[in-house]
């Protein structure tokens, strides 16, 4: 009797530092390096082997623009793992990985932040030449926000993606486990497959959120 | 079908049966008595759900008990009474579907089933002497036409060219020859007949050419205001700036100097991040604007592979420029010029679309190539004030924005489709997660250049823009069907993103479409019927 994991994954960043060319390398194992902006948010699954147990990955890949964080929030919702991204050349896009921090905490209500499996992710390792945050100063970010695992990945030239990724899933489903994670078959787990105690209702609440699950029955029940 | 009967019937047909009917019309005896009594107050009918509708006017009811009973009433009043309250009811509803949904529905289907014919007599186009202006006489002087081996494309062009040269272009007969698609075969018919469509041109054809000229003029104005004079003064401002610091030792170590100068430095940026990305499947946007350039390679190369301000300086002065600039620079004037939207990802995808229609099928001896950029912008402000709630944050949760579209589009699903529907919604697929970006940019970004045009043709010419999307949007997730059936959360939506990746002619997706349009009125047609039913059944139960 074998029970499936799922794990959800959400990619956060500014615009433009290549969360969608990660996933697309991760996903797919090819990447283009010139992949439009995202609008809205992108899904993608990915079934993975983590310490001998199979894990269903559903992975979300934000838009990073502004406009679309408000709509942002059904997708944060009951993520059990977030990567946070910058571009190594663009310093600003680091300096706001404490507001995606922030944003995601106060939207995706993760329980403890503290044990929470954050990934830093320092993307476009091939653009070396034009650096503009050190690894130094990157680690140091991720030491004062609560020894945050760091990655330097390539996108393009798939270097640590993988890594990245697996950290992301393994810390998960550490933490799960030490949630009280329940592993409910595919049939009932549905959309939130792997269903924690304490914070089920964000899961429920995540599909009625956008007007769509609102939408009158029109009178089949009394 | 039968949830949608059991539905429809819920609506006034207690669940006790028809028996039932009998009580819910003593209800309906009181409410009129209630709103006797309670005379000038106003149901609040709009707004909130049938159940609270019913509940708020119970409770009026229970409360205009004391004064309404004991007057007795002839029965022929109180049923006219009903029959009013029904009318109303239906009247509401009506209005509500109509605001909310398709209104026109009926013309708009006149004009969306309009199919191309073969006429056996084909009649002429006008002559270049019957030209009603200048733009008309090029337009029907030009050989394009004549050259047509095909009738069909000969007889739709003659329509079309027949529609436009009038006092007042024939709108109607526009719309319904360019639902089917505009031909391509004509040089210069599309990029006029979009300028139209989009409410740019007048209808009064008489204008057109003074129309054209102010219009050059007044963006000439803004784009002085707004990017040559800043430019000037930033570029004088860095010349002084590096004679100061030419010396200093350390002065090579900042590449983005030039660009520190310029003003609204952080909005070209994010304009040109996204605009560097754009339709990079084809070649056209990085290619030089005059194309004696374009033999240029490397250059270009240089230029599509970094920013502006990451050229070296060499490379800087032998800027070239890209249609990319183009669509920079129209970007940047409307997110100046409209401080309430700004600039949006998203937008760059929708502009492309026009340019390269401006671009490819043009001929400039009808419309100047020096309206173009006029033109563009324009004619993309114009798309945008009809689109643009999609891209406004704040109005993202409000009727008229992403959610509002989102929430019509999901009821035409369920509607047509109940079985998708449901499944959809038992897996907590939120219709937001695969739709928003076909509503957002008018599914620009999911099809190849030449598909989008041909559905643009279609979309700018429905009536009521842009109802006819959401059909489309229906049909695009009927591709996915059976998954959407069966499949689990992660099924749906790995196949709903990707589902008009398989979509390779965009014709099959809108007659698909148009037979989703269809279906859904007959549904409303049977929702209607069932209401009468039910109106008879209460009438007649009581009498």
């Amino acid at each position: 009797m074998s029970k499936k994991q799922f794990l959800k994954m959400v990619i956060l960043g500014d615009s433009g530092v290549g969360k969608t060319t990660l996933l697309q390398q991760y996903v797919t194992q090819k990447a283009t390096g010139n992949s439009k902006p995202t609008i809205g948010a992108d899904f993608q699954k990915k079934e993975v082997m983590v310490d001998n147990q199979q894990v269903n990955l559903q992975i979300w890949d934000t838009a990073g623009q502004e406009k679309f964080q408000s709509l942002g929030y059904a997708f944060y919702r009951g993520a059990d793992s977030c990567a946070l991204v910058f571009d190594i050349t663009n310093h600003k896009s680091f300096e706001n990985l404490a507001m995606w921090k922030k944003g995601f905490i106060e939207n995706a209500s993760p329980g403890d932040v503290n044990t929470y499996p954050f990934v830093v992710i320092g993307n476009k390792l091939d653009k070396e030449v034009n650096r503009q945050v050190t690894s130094q100063e990157a680690r140091q970010w991720c030491k004062d926000n609560g020894d945050i695992p760091y990655y330097e990945t390539s996108a393009l030239e798939n270097i640590s993606v993988d890594s990245a990724f697996l950290e992301m899933a393994k810390t998960a489903l550490k933490r799960g486990t030490q949630n009280a994670l329940f592993s409910l078959p595919e049939s009932i787990g549905g959309a939130g497959g792997a269903i924690k105690l304490n914070n089920f209702e964000d899961r429920g609440g995540a599909g009625a959120k956008g007007g769509a699950g609102k939408k009158k029955k029109n009178g089949t029940c009394c | 079908m039968k949830d949608k009967v059991a539905s429809a019937a819920g609506k006034y047909i207690p669940k006790e049966g028809i028996k039932g009917v009998a009580n819910a019309i003593k209800n309906k005896a009181q409410e009129i008595r209630a709103a006797r009594a309670g005379a000038g107050k106003e149901d609040s009918m709009d707004g909130g759900s049938e159940e609270q509708e019913y509940q708020e006017v119970s409770i009026e009811g229970a409360q205009g008990e004391g004064e309404g009973a004991g007057k007795k009433r002839p029965i022929k009043q109180m049923i006219n009474g009903i029959k009013k309250k029904i009318e109303e009811k239906q009247r509401l509803k009506q209005a509500k579907a109509q605001a909310a949904l398709v209104p026109n529905i009926s013309e708009s289907f006149l004009i969306i089933n309009h199919e191309k014919e073969e006429s056996a007599q084909s009649i002429p186009p006008p002559t270049p002497e019957e030209a009603v202006n200048g733009i008309m006489r090029e337009l029907l002087s030009s050989k394009h036409l004549e050259a047509q081996g095909s009738n069909r494309v000969r007889d739709q062009g003659a329509g079309l060219l027949r529609a436009l040269n009038q006092p007042k272009v024939d709108m109607r007969e526009l719309m319904k020859q360019c639902f089917i698609g505009i031909p391509d075969e004509i040089k210069g018919l599309r990029p006029l007949i979009w300028r139209i469509l989009l409410k740019y041109l007048p209808e009064d054809t008489a204008q057109w050419d003074s129309h054209l000229k102010s219009s050059r003029e007044t963006y000439e104005e803004w784009r002085q205001e707004l990017i040559i004079k800043p430019k000037i003064k930033a570029e004088e401002e860095y010349n002084n700036e590096r004679k100061k610091v030419i010396d200093h030792p350390l002065s090579t170590s900042s590449t983005s100097q030039w660009n520190k100068f310029f003003k609204d430095q952080d909005l070209w940026d994010e304009i040109e991040k996204d605009v560097k990305r754009t339709r990079t499947d084809m070649t056209f946007f990085y290619k030089a604007v005059d194309d004696s350039q374009n033999q240029h390679i490397e250059q270009l190369m240089k230029q599509a592979e970094c920013k502006k301000a990451e050229l070296s300086n060499a490379d800087r002065e032998k800027y070239i420029e890209t249609h990319s600039d183009v669509l920079w620079r129209v970007l940047f004037i409307y997110a100046k010029l409209n401080p309430g939207v700004k600039y949006v990802q998203g937008m760059n995808e929708v502009l492309a679309v026009l340019y390269y229609c401006f671009w490819s099928f043009s001929d400039f001896a009808v419309i100047p190539r020096e309206n173009l950029e006029c033109d563009l912008f324009f004619c993309f402000t114009n798309l945008m004030t009809e689109i643009r709630d999609g891209f406004i944050r704040d109005l993202d949760k409000e009727e008229s924005g992403i959610t509002g579209k989102v929430a019509i589009f999901s009821e035409i699903l369920r509607i047509v489709d109940p079985e998708v529907h449901k499944n959809l919604e038992a897996q907590q697929v939120n219709h937001q997660f695969y739709s928003l970006r076909w509503f957002m940019l008018l599914m620009c970004q999911e099809f190849d250049m030449s598909n989008v045009i041909r559905l643009w043709d279609t979309l700018f010419s429905d009536p009521d823009r842009f109802s006819f999307l959401n059909f489309i949007c229906v049909a695009t997730v009927q591709t996915q069907r059976e998954i959407c059936l069966t499949g689990d959360f992660a099924d749906c939506m790995e196949n709903l993103q990707r589902a008009t990746d398989s979509i390779t002619d965009i014709r099959v997706l809108i007659r698909q479409a148009k037979n989703v349009l269809a279906t859904y009125i007959k549904m409303q047609e049977s929702e209607q019927a069932w209401d009468d039913l039910n109106e008879d059944i209460q009438q007649n139960y009581h009498v």
